[in-house]
């Protein structure tokens, strides 16, 4: 009986010890990220490489990955491993995604670390083992990793801590974080050879751009009646811009003031005005009283700078209270400084007319053509 | 001896017969009680457990049809067989099965039945002061806190008897029947949402079923609408689409240079403002914007609209007044912050582009090309 109690007794120690040496096995060989707590605040950002788009697939760029590590431990490692999912056991690296190359770029919140990019798809950082608080908010860049090849397509990087400076053993933290590759936008736009020319009683500015929608009629009445005693006068206006490399010449065309048979003689030398003479003229100054009362004309706006403004009268129609016409004659071009290109500026052409005392009655009316030609 | 014998054998045979005959003819306690009719037993959720859960505590919903009659009391018997069994024993109680909780949760039809006896363990009485119950009428009654049965997919039986007492002690109830209902084993399905970022980029993105599809974008190379000019704005459009489960939402930035040609560029717009004719500017929103834009109207609000709930896309501020443009490489043009930032179905961006040029813009084909990145914050 006693025999039979020691048999029994020595039978259960054995079955607990088997039970327990079970259950301490169970524990030992356990999935690695079974107990692992969620690394959290986790983001993966793609950045630009030295040439390529952050997000452009197959483009050679940088990943840099934030987080926050939830559990105080001592961390040997951190390793990234890109899947073409996000969890659910075989990671199966994305089509074109290399790391091999890849290098740390940059480390905050636990640093120290170099990287492992022997594997394919899992490098990993490591270091001797150090503690890292929890909470402690982490940031690494992986520096020249390839995207994966495929456009507008999700990705998704473990990422793990572990004790150990080989990513073997349990995870402490695990994380999964997800990026996407995109198509690259292409825009394409041409700027054609340009000229924008405009002629008018008056042209306007919006925002302070010559507008040349807002050119008005070209039908222009002098201020007054001619007079042996006094300058009439007038005013047209014009705009002008190239991207022409050799920029823009402007011409005058047309015959004088003409009434039927009679005429007002044109200023064919640069000239100041003489009331009581016959003299039809016009440059593009603001002129003074030395002409008339009111004063007549406007400098060239805006005023040229010799870069991306260079319109300028050219020299018969760029004297004050000076006035001259000939057909055929240039009057601006776009030189200021040297010939070039120019934004839009707005000339004001200045016409006089002075009358002997026996000018013919009449209507006298003159169409000018201005011509502007730009050279490429 | 023989003879004797035989006869013995032969009038235990009629006797049998005969016992056999009378109990066909002569059923159970119900010899005189009439079939209620359109009676089913229907297991409804409780608070926590399925209707159908072995062991669930969960309303048993009866519904049944009488004949009529003064009617005091209502039994349910809940038992393993439609019927009494054979050995005198009439009643096998459901493993697990427990009414002893037992609370009426409903009655329609004739109510008033303000007692529910509980106490045996199977067995549940609810009673009133003996009334009328209208012939043909549709009864309703709901036993609360039932514990089911513990076996799985397994039917089981309610005898229902309707009597003239207030205790269901008359030997012969006014109407009765039978109805079933079974367990079942719960379905339990499972599946893992992951870390989701669905994000795409291309001229355009289409939708299918309404949802946009980033299968359908097409390619990102993209023309403006006309040649560049001083006295016009021209303009050109791309797409993008984002849907993310992170609970602090998305964040997308728009990364590279401004128009270029060579050594000629367009200078981008460094702060929000309208476009200007006849001055160089390149420039994007995320708006639909008039014709004080351009000749025709370009952009498209956000679609789907934002709701704060399962749609949080918008453009950052600076991107997101109609007719004003901004361009600056990194910047973040839109997120899912529409009512705080989390996560957001997928909705559809349209990116405005303009260009201005002053009349000095050198000529030649100008390219800009664009990253969007779109980072999720889990």
């Amino acid at each position: 009986m006693s025999v039979n109690r020691k048999k029994t007794s020595l039978s259960g120690r054995l079955l607990l010890s088997v039970l327990l040496l079970t259950a301490t096995a169970s524990a030992a060989f356990q999935a690695p990220a079974a107990s692992a707590a969620q690394i959290t605040s986790r983001s993966l950002t793609l950045q630009a490489g030295a040439i390529d788009g952050g997000s452009k697939p197959s483009g050679v760029v940088n990943h840099r990955f934030n987080f926050t590590v939830p559990t105080t431990s001592s961390v040997g490692s951190i390793q990234f491993l890109y899947c073409t999912t996000a969890s659910g056991g075989t990671c199966v690296k994305p089509t074109g995604l290399t790391t091999t190359s890849a290098t740390l770029g940059s480390e905050s919140g636990a640093v120290g670390f170099t990287i492992n990019n022997t594997t394919d798809g899992a490098p990993y950082l490591t270091r001797t083992a150090a503690s890292i608080t929890g909470a402690t908010a982490l940031t690494y860049q992986l520096a020249t990793v390839t995207n994966p090849s495929a456009a507008n397509t999700s990705f998704f990087v473990r990422i793990s801590t572990f004790a150990s400076a080989n990513t073997t053993g349990t995870a402490i933290d695990t994380g999964t974080v997800t990026a996407s590759t995109a198509n690259a936008i292409i825009l394409t736009g041409t700027m054609p050879e340009s000229l924008i020319f405009c002629t008018g009683a008056t042209i306007a500015t919006a925002a302070g751009i010559p507008d040349c929608s807002t050119a008005t009629s070209g039908a222009i009445g002098f201020n007054q009646l001619f007079s042996p005693t006094d300058t009439a006068t007038a005013t047209s206006q014009m705009a002008a811009s190239t991207n022409a490399t050799n920029g823009y010449n402007i011409t005058v065309s047309g015959p004088t003031l003409t009434s039927g048979s009679n005429t007002i003689p044109a200023m064919a030398a640069t000239t100041t005005g003489a009331r009581g003479t016959g003299q039809f003229g016009m440059n593009l100054r603001a002129n003074t009283v030395a002409t008339s009362t009111p004063i007549v004309g406007t400098n060239l706006s805006a005023v040229s700078n010799g870069t991306d403004l260079r319109g300028q009268p050219t020299a018969d129609y760029n004297i004050i209270d000076s006035f001259k016409f000939v057909s055929g004659n240039s009057v601006a071009n776009s030189a200021f400084n040297t010939p070039g290109p120019t934004n839009s500026q707005i000339y004001t052409a200045s016409y006089i007319v002075n009358v002997s005392g026996s000018q013919t009655a009449g209507t006298y009316t003159s169409t000018l053509t201005y011509i502007c030609t730009a050279t490429f | 001896m023989k003879t004797h014998h035989h006869s013995f054998t032969l009038k235990a045979s009629i006797f049998t017969l005969v016992a056999v005959l009378l109990l066909q003819i002569i059923p159970y306690n119900a010899a005189s009680a009439a079939q209620i009719t359109s009676r089913s037993l229907t297991l409804q959720a409780g608070a926590i457990d399925g209707g159908s859960k072995p062991s669930g505590v969960v309303n048993h919903r009866f519904n049944f049809t009488v004949a009529g009659g003064s009617v005091g009391s209502i039994k349910f018997q809940y038992c393993t067989t439609a019927a009494p069994v054979s050995g005198g024993v009439t009643c096998n109680l459901p493993a697990g099965l427990s009414t002893s909780a037992a609370t009426l949760g409903l009655e329609t039809g004739a109510t008033g039945f303000s007692s529910i006896n509980t106490a045996t363990n199977g067995t549940v009485i609810i009673s009133r002061v003996a009334a009328a119950a209208v012939a043909g009428g549709a009864l309703s009654y709901r036993l609360d806190n039932v514990t089911n049965p513990s076996a799985t997919n397994k039917e089981f039986f309610v005898r229902i008897s309707t009597h003239t007492s207030l205790n269901a002690t008359d030997t012969t109830p006014i109407d009765s029947g039978t109805v079933t209902a079974s367990t079942a084993t719960q379905i339990i399905l499972n599946g893992t949402m992951p870390e989701s970022l669905v994000f795409c980029t291309g001229a355009t993105v289409g939708l299918t079923g309404g949802v946009p599809d980033c299968a359908t974008a097409t390619s990102g190379l993209i023309g403006f609408n006309q040649l560049f000019s001083p006295t016009d704005t021209a303009t050109a459009t791309s797409q993008m689409a984002a849907s993310t489960n992170a609970g602090a939402g998305y964040v997308i930035t728009v990364n590279g240079p401004t128009l270029t040609s060579g050594s000629n560029t367009i200078a981008p717009i460094g702060s929000t403002s309208p476009g200007v004719r006849g001055v160089s500017q390149f420039g994007l929103n995320l708006k639909a914007n008039t014709t004080a834009t351009s000749t025709i109207a370009i952009g498209s609000e956000v679609a789907t609209v934002s709701n704060g709930t399962n749609y949080r896309g918008q453009p950052t501020t600076a991107y997101a007044t109609v007719d004003n443009f901004k361009f600056l490489s990194g910047e973040g043009v839109a997120d899912s912050g529409f009512g705080g930032l989390g996560g957001s179905d997928s909705q559809i961006f349209t990116v405005s582009y303009i260009v201005n040029v002053p009349g000095s813009q050198p000529a030649g084909t100008y390219t800009s090309t664009l990253t969007y990145i779109c980072t999720p914050t889990f």
